[in-house]
């Protein structure tokens, strides 16, 4: 090595420093408007600045092989990206000047790296092109074309298609406008975004006549964009280090209990669309359990409402996503790699920051990204808190309100959502694909570390973990009880209600004898049977192509658009399949336009449902056959081609059998989320009820109508929970393969 | 029986090199090699004859068939891989019909006949009996039966084995490799077999190719490439040796009389090259060199001390030190020797290879 100077990461932080001060002088000394300008350029000065590193000769590589500069990175790009979208100054933009030296720095170094392997590539490259198209073409056969193009085209069509129709849309201006006017509208108006909220406490403190007194958690409302985001990140950060922390736990250590503990900690996993999130309002209201507890300590009961609502159901539903991932990628962590750091003296915290945490990781973080487009899409939690200042909420209510028009400021909503979630999961899946070394997803090849754990150790399990796993799973618990006509779903004179009733099973015959729920019933099994066929059939010839053809560029394209549904928010498909569908409804004859539109009478929404459930859980599915495929050799099928077999006859002689399993446990994946699935349910289901399927009689219901009160609803819940654990079940010990979404 | 082509064959893998510009020929009924170290191409370059890659550049010809893009189900071909590729849920016996039932029809074959046929082939490997087994239940040496039965059966054109002994112990090893000679021979088929392993390579070829780095180094019988190295990597592939810098003095014809760099000692040796440049490699290996003094004058015969001495089992390998010359030798096992022992070494000279120092 040369003993020359380089750039170093305290270089990097001096000059954030420096850009920082700079941003803040420009303040006291210009007018606000030359400030502004000012604060501009220094912004994209610091920017810069990180290009001006990389020639100092700063070590780009070292940020990129680190797993945990590498996800600081990630996140800091992703928290510049919002600033600049949502236009926020003050505070928070002077982070976003201090953090972009580093930003900078590391997304021009990609850049620069991403140019030299092209030009690299160029150069190497003596292939004649005759021989190129030869090689691309020599790997598809009739069969491969066949897969390729069958998965590539339905995806295009149901997908792409949509979206690009919503984006298209949302460039119409209203009248006068500029054809960027919706975006102003969404991105820079206080009715979206709202840097001076009218209150700015998160909760506030009641004291009723009776001298009683109540704490009301709401959160602050900053306009429905800024709030969908600051609640994404809220219970995106709450939910990783939640479940990373019970994930090590379990993981690790055993205790007495250590089994019940693992089964009570993915009860929370199980969705059942709106009842869980009006149990958790029932039991964190002034009169639940929780306010009991608070008023037996400090005099005080508390409520939750609006926002806080949404973001306590989120984290307390969308939990056991990262503990999932999270235990898998403890469990795969190479047990050597851990003793070695022993064996060299690491133990303790020291051990777990330093080896075990950054190669668990990947694993991690891809849970958690999940979590991220989850609650920004999520529907459920502010429909039962009736909190109309988010994005989710502003999308449904754009899409049900009016029928037969969509207006194009809620379709920029969308996009606008959709950028959000989109940039946030590109980002992560890039960083979680380059650390892939750490995702050997094949568990029970080796023994992990267990220890047994010390009698404090033990006592402090049961006095914090214990109670906090149970308390995650009271919502589901809370639903089965209510089922059961245990819990009742409405406050009494004292309160919450509690007490045996004489019949029991009322919700569960209520169920089977109401025609108008069997109804529901059928369609629902129906779309999702259907659905369900098409995406195992889809997932095969996807996963079969991207792990078999060896041109990069065409893979690379089937395998994003296969996994982009993870990370496109089900209103935006909602909205995609309004506006097309209008718009062919337009165009088409009478006959077929007025069965395909939505605004007309005889709408056939079930196309629609089978559509959106195909396409929105198609990623379950292809993780799975593709994880099949990687685990089967490829020289398993060349011997077979080598023989003499077409592809055709090797891939059903050859491979399916080999395969049937990861088909079959995806599918089950993919049902279950179809089953449950909310977005465009619930929207297409307003339009035409006698189609809707089962998560719109839901949510039409949770609150109590006509005699079809919480507790029918409840006990839909209750089979919905039995169907998930029963597939889990299935999952984990029929097929023997685990059940997490570390291959995002 | 078909001979097979390769004509400027190259393989790239993005900025990687896998196969830079081969060219050979495989005769008819031969057992041809790829030996080289692990990387150098010569798997790639097998599953381009296969058709599980098609070459970036060059052609491939199977006798004067252009199969370069043709598929792999339509080459028939039949290939050994090194972890026997057996399809875990398909029986012995439905492993190695495999190939003949999806030809069934092409080949107009009824069930029975091709029982019998699965059955000859089990019984050319030593695996009559096992048939309702299923691979898993399998030793690792029954398995590459299995697999080599598999590739039988179908009376290939061309049998193409990728390291099929690599995952056997040492001593089952050495059993089916001669197996593997005495099955090749008495069918008769052209075989093209890839290895690390040069005593397998050596053991088991007419002719071996020696690969490196993408490329070919050298062509040959095993015989010819082990006494008549073209260059230096063969040399140093190739069995043990110890190599010298040296200075030419003479060189006439294919001898020459070189001066060992460091040293007053001179060997004589032979030469490939025609004109050898002024700085040479000498490379003797251990077991040419005899202990005691030579009739014959052109050989040197040198005294020494044995610094080192360690017992292998079948000889002793020593180093013995003449100056600051350090020979590599092999001695009898049943001689006792002790370090620090006085030792005359002969170095013959038609053994000695004189090479230039570039290693290709």
């Amino acid at each position: 090595m040369t003993g020359s100077p380089r750039a170093g990461l305290s270089d990097v932080i001096l000059a954030s420093v420096f850009f920082s001060a700079l941003y803040m002088l420009g303040f006291e000394v210009l007018t606000p408007f030359e400030a502004e300008l000012f604060a501009y350029i220094v912004w994209v000065a610091s920017f810069l600045y990180g290009y001006f590193a990389l020639l100092l000769g700063f070590d780009y590589v070292r940020v990129k092989s680190s797993p945990t500069l590498s996800f600081i990175a990630a996140v800091l790009a992703l928290y510049e990206i919002i600033v600049i979208f949502t236009g926020v100054s003050g505070v928070l933009r002077l982070l976003a000047v201090a953090f972009s030296p580093f930003v900078g720095l590391v997304s021009l170094g990609a850049l620069r790296e991403w140019f030299s392997s092209i030009k690299s590539q160029r150069e190497i490259a003596k292939v004649g092109f005759g021989y190129r198209v030869k090689s691309a073409f020599y790997q598809l056969d009739r069969t491969m074309w066949f897969f390729f193009i069958t998965g590539f085209i339905y995806l295009v069509a149901f997908m792409l298609i949509p979206i690009l129709i919503v984006l298209l849309y949302s460039f119409t201006p209203p009248t006068g406008g500029e054809w960027w006017a919706n975006f102003y509208t969404v991105l820079r108006t206080p009715g979206y975004v709202n840097l001076k909220p009218l209150y700015a406490e998160p909760f506030k403190k009641i004291t009723l006549p009776s001298g009683e007194c109540i704490v009301v958690l709401r959160g602050v409302n900053y306009g429905p964009v800024l709030n969908s985001i600051i609640i994404a990140a809220i219970v995106t950060a709450t939910t990783t280090i939640l479940g990373t922390f019970v994930a090590f736990i379990l993981a690790r250590y055993r205790f007495p209990g250590h089994t019940l503990l693992r089964v009570l900690a993915i009860i929370p996993l199980f969705n059942t669309p709106f009842i869980n999130a009006y149990v958790i309002k029932l039991l964190w209201g002034e009169y639940g359990p929780i306010s009991t507890l608070l008023r037996a300590i400090t005099g005080c009961s508390l409520r939750i409402e609006g926002l806080a609502g949404v973001a306590v159901t989120q984290i307390l539903s969308f939990y056991p996503i990262v503990y999932l991932n999270a235990y898998t990628s403890f469990i795969n962590v190479d047990p050597s790699m851990e003793e070695q750091a022993e064996n060299l003296g690491a133990k303790g915290f020291k051990l777990f920051r330093s080896v075990t945490l950054p190669l668990a990781l990947p694993g991690i973080v891809a849970g958690s990204i999940l979590v991220f487009v989850f609650s920004l899409e999520d529907l459920g939690a502010p429909i039962v808190f009736n909190e109309r200042e988010l994005m989710s909420y502003r999308i449904f209510s754009g899409l049900t309100t009016v029928y037969g028009q969509v207006s194009p400021e809620i379709a920029a909503l969308g996009i606008v959502m959709l950028v959000f979630a989109l940039i946030a999961f590109l980002a992560i899946r890039n960083y979680v694909s380059m650390r892939s070394y750490a995702m050997i997803s094949r568990g029970g090849r080796w023994n992990p570390r267990i220890r047994r754990l010390g009698r404090l150790g033990v006592v402090l399990v049961y006095l914090l973990v214990f109670p906090l796993v149970v308390f995650t799973a009271l919502p589901q618990i809370g639903v089965i009880l209510m089922s059961l006509r245990v819990l009742k779903p409405y406050i009494g004179v004292s309160g919450l209600e509690i007490g045996i009733s004489e019949d029991p099973l009322y919700s569960f015959r209520r169920i089977l004898s109401d025609p108008d729920i069997y109804k529901y019933v059928t369609n629902t099994v129906i779309y999702a049977g259907v659905a369900v066929v098409i995406a195992a059939f889809l997932a095969t010839c996807i996963a079969y192509s991207v792990s078999r053809i060896k041109v990069k560029s065409i893979t690379s394209v089937l395998d994003s658009l296969a996994v982009a549904p993870l990370a496109i928010p089900g209103l935006v498909f909602a909205l995609g399949y309004y506006i097309l569908f209008s718009g062919l409804g337009r165009i088409l004859p009478v006959q077929i336009g007025a069965r395909i539109s939505p605004a007309s009478p005889a709408f056939e929404a079930w196309l629609v449902f089978i559509l959106a459930y195909s396409v929105r859980r198609l990623p379950y599915v292809v993780r799975s056959v593709f994880a099949g495929f990687q685990q089967i050799h490829e020289n398993l099928e060349e011997a077979a081609l080598n023989l003499g077999a077409t592809r055709l006859k090797m891939v059903f002689g050859v491979i399916l059998p080999l395969i049937m399993g990861y088909i079959l446990s995806g599918s089950l994946i993919g049902f279950i989320y179809m089953v449950t699935e909310v977005s465009t349910s619930v929207t297409f289901g307003g339009i035409r009820q006698e189609q809707a399927p089962l998560t719109f009689f839901m949510k039409q219901y949770y609150t109590g109508f006509a005699g079809l009160g919480p507790e029918v609803v409840a006990a839909i819940g209750s089979i919905l929970i039995a169907l998930q654990l029963i597939v889990v079940i299935v999952i984990v010990y029929v097929f023997k393969q685990r059940y997490a979404f570390i291959g995002i | 029986m078909t001979r097979v082509t390769l004509k400027d064959v190259s393989k790239y893998y993005g900025s990687i090199v896998a196969v830079d510009h081969v060219s050979f020929t495989v005769e008819k009924g031969e057992l041809f090699t790829l030996l080289g170290p692990s990387g150098c191409g010569k798997t790639t370059t097998l599953r381009i004859i296969a058709g599980f890659e098609t070459p970036d550049t060059g052609r491939v010809y199977f006798d004067d068939d252009d199969v370069t893009f043709l598929k792999p189900y339509k080459r028939n071909t039949a290939m050994v891989f090194q972890n026997y590729a057996l399809w875990p849920h398909m029986t012995v016996f439905d492993n190695v019909a495999y190939g003949l039932r999806v030809r069934k029809r092409e080949l107009k074959l009824s069930e029975n006949e091709i029982k019998k046929r699965v059955m000859w082939a089990l019984e050319l490997v030593k695996l009559k009996g096992l048939e309702h087994r299923y691979p898993l239940q399998l030793s690792g040496g029954q398995q590459q039966r299995v697999a080599l039965a598999r590739a039988l059966v179908v009376q290939p054109r061309i049998l193409l084995l990728d390291e099929p002994l690599s995952n056997l112990d040492a001593k089952l090893r050495i059993e089916m490799r001669e197996e593997l000679k005495r099955l090749q021979k008495s069918l008769g088929i052209t075989t093209i077999y890839v290895t690390h392993d040069q005593v397998e390579a050596m053991s088991l070829s007419d002719r071996v190719a020696i690969m490196n780095k993408g490329k070919i180094i050298q062509v040959g019988t095993p015989r010819d490439l082990y006494f008549n190295p073209k260059n230096l990597f063969v040399a140093d592939f190739l069995g043990r040796s110890s190599i010298y810098r040296g200075e030419v003095l003479v060189q006439e014809g294919n001898g020459a009389i070189v001066k060992l760099e460091d040293t007053d000692i001179t060997v004589r040796g032979v030469t490939p090259e025609k004109t050898l440049p002024n700085k040479v490699a000498v490379v003797i290996r251990p077991e040419v060199m005899k202990i005691g003094s030579s009739e014959d004058s052109k050989d040197t015969v040198v005294k020494g001390t044995l610094e080192f001495a360690m017992f292998v089992g079948d000889k002793v390998e020593g180093r013995v030190k003449i100056g600051n010359l350090k020979l590599l030798v092999y001695l009898p096992n049943t001689q006792e020797v002790r370090i620090g022992d006085e030792v005359t070494l002969t170095i013959p000279w038609r053994n000695t290879i004189i090479l230039p120092l570039e290693l290709e």
